[in-house]
């Protein structure tokens, strides 16, 4: 049958492509993803990896390891991350004072009474 | 809702998603190098399916967000139109795909214009009409244990870790607890595992939950884990309600496993979808199609099939193995199958498919695991107390680590009886490790 079979659907990365990349040596999963573009898309290989590999291993390559998976690992909103660097701040409010405090004490100690 | 401006009804607590394949709106984008059309594949928040434009916003996952009265929807990456989107030339002109190393690189001027022309089509979506507002606010939350996963084995763990006296806190991303045992129609009859009895899936799910709850486990819903904080924390996505940051002695990955994908040709049809997703539809009150051809003979397949045959389908089956690739232009109108030393060309408006699931390593890894590769996979490694050790020494099964896998992420098959042996002796590690603070 004729037709486009999917290794990737994210980016677009046919079968074809993933065995041409093979052939040209890419022959472990990270160098076929850097190549490919494979696992780089929406679904950061949730959907294609297994497939990717198997294909792999199927080619006589090495499929031992997967590529580095990375947070976040489900789309997330900058809007949404901000809150962490809003409390990154607080907390290093919270300790520059701390600091403060500890030295004022600190200073407190030694002052001669 | 609209779509497009068209009227889109939908009723009860569904999924955009599955109002929108109620519709009959299956064609929902268009991929990013050849325009092919895009339709829900997983309903899980796994693929690129059904990704929406909702009211001014790009790239919302429609089947894990809740539809909602006057909700304006628009498809995305669509050139022209959404029945003939010009840009679907590329994938013509392109048969075996594109090597973007070489086509038109090197060449001077062409290069260039070729770079402009990509930057303009590729991508998903466009940006939002309106700047949104940051979220200011964590919810921070402490438990004991956290168990990442309400699926089967993350509700066995929380009753036997409730069962124990521990404070646990259960972080799912669908809106109900049940994971994947939400993928099987209603009330399908199944067994789960080699020694199993045939169970109602929604008793054993409703049994679970209520059984998890009597042992004080809590349930926090729509959130979905994002990853491993410095110091060990763990950071989810609370979808509307901004971050949640999870402090926990003991954390357990019950994620399960991603859906199998076959190499056929146009797997990425809309109306190809995986058997989970189609049950998940059913179970949403949304048969996928009036002749569904049913490929493979899991669980998922088996339950599908018999429920749609009673909801009045014309059910075909074949094999994963005969199964070569599905056929239509822009949604599924057929199947090619392998029959003895020829094919067999079918006629079908759905293309199901049960393939081995792939365990959902990733988070694990991240947090320090070591994984092996298998046929459906990568599967965490996990010691015989289903511990995996904490990053940066990576030593399976270290005393210390607080870190435990249960269920189809470590590769096991959904089996409820093998998933509670492993989840009393993780259970009594956990409490082990607990107590020893």
């Amino acid at each position: 049958m004729k037709g486009k079979i999917l290794a990737c659907r994210c980016e677009d990365v046919t079968l074809h492509e993933l065995e041409d990349a093979i052939a040209r040596g890419h022959d472990d999963i990270e160098s076929l993803k850097r190549y490919t573009g494979f696992g780089t898309g929406w679904c950061q290989g949730k959907s294609c990896l297994a497939l990717c590999a198997r294909v792999l291993a199927a080619k006589g390559g090495d499929a031992s390891l997967p590529f580095t998976p990375r947070p976040p690992y489900h789309p997330v909103s900058l809007a949404h991350l901000a809150a962490l660097v809003a409390d990154d701040d607080e907390e290093n409010e919270d300790s520059a004072r701390d600091a403060r405090d500890a030295r004022d004490e600190h200073d407190g100690e030694d002052a001669p009474t | 809702m609209t779509l497009d401006g068209a009227s889109i009804v939908a009723d009860g607590d569904a999924s955009l998603a599955s109002a929108l394949v109620a519709a009959g709106q299956l064609e929902l984008a268009r991929s990013p190098k050849f325009h092919r059309p895009r339709g829900p594949s997983c309903m899980r928040g796994g693929c690129d399916g059904c990704l929406v434009r909702l009211d001014g916003m790009p790239n919302v996952m429609s089947c894990m967000t809740r539809a909602k009265p006057g909700a304006k929807l628009e498809r995305q990456n669509v050139v022209l139109s959404a029945k003939l989107d010009v840009l679907r030339a590329a994938d013509w002109f392109f048969p075996d795909g594109m090597n973007h190393h070489e086509m038109f690189a090197g060449v001077p001027g062409v290069q260039d214009i070729m770079q402009s022309l990509a930057r303009r089509v590729a991508g998903l979506g466009e940006l939002p009409e309106h700047a949104v507002a940051a979220h200011t606010a964590i919810d921070d939350l402490t438990a004991d244990v956290l168990i990442v996963g309400a699926g089967l084995a993350g509700l066995v763990a929380a009753c036997v870790l409730g069962r124990l006296g521990l404070g646990v806190i259960v972080l799912d991303e669908g809106m109900r607890p049940g994971g994947s045992l939400l993928s099987f129609p209603e009330h399908a009859k199944v067994a789960l595992g080699v020694d199993g009895a045939i169970v109602d899936i929604d008793e054993l799910r409703a049994n679970l939950v209520s059984e998890a709850a009597s042992a004080g486990a809590t349930f926090v819903a729509e959130t979905t884990l994002l990853g491993v904080l410095e110091g060990g924390d763990w950071l989810g996505n609370g979808h509307d309600r901004g971050l949640v940051r999870v402090k926990a002695r003991a954390r357990i990955l019950a994620v399960g496993a991603h859906d199998g994908v076959p190499a056929i040709v146009a797997n990425d049809l809309p109306g190809v979808l995986s058997a989970r997703a189609a049950g998940r539809l059913l179970r949403e009150g949304v048969l996928i199609g009036d002749a569904p051809l049913v490929v493979g003979d899991g669980l998922h397949a088996e339950a599908f099939a018999a429920a749609a045959a009673g909801h009045g389908a014309k059910v075909q089956r074949a094999s994963l193995a005969s199964l070569q690739g599905a056929r239509g232009l822009s949604r599924v109108r057929g199947a090619v199958l392998t029959e003895g030393s020829g094919t067999r060309k079918v006629s079908c408006d759905a293309v199901v498919v049960d393939a081995p699931c792939a365990p959902s390593f990733e988070l694990a890894v991240e947090a320090g695991a070591r994984v092996t590769h298998g046929e459906p996979g990568f599967s965490v490694v996990v010691d015989v107390d289903g511990r995996f050790g904490g990053a940066p020494s990576g030593d399976v099964g270290s005393r210390n680590s607080p870190l435990f896998a249960l269920g189809e992420v470590t590769g096991a098959a959904l089996d409820h009886a093998a998933f509670a042996r492993a989840a009393s002796r993780l259970g009594r590690a956990v409490a082990a490790l607990v107590e020893a603070r």
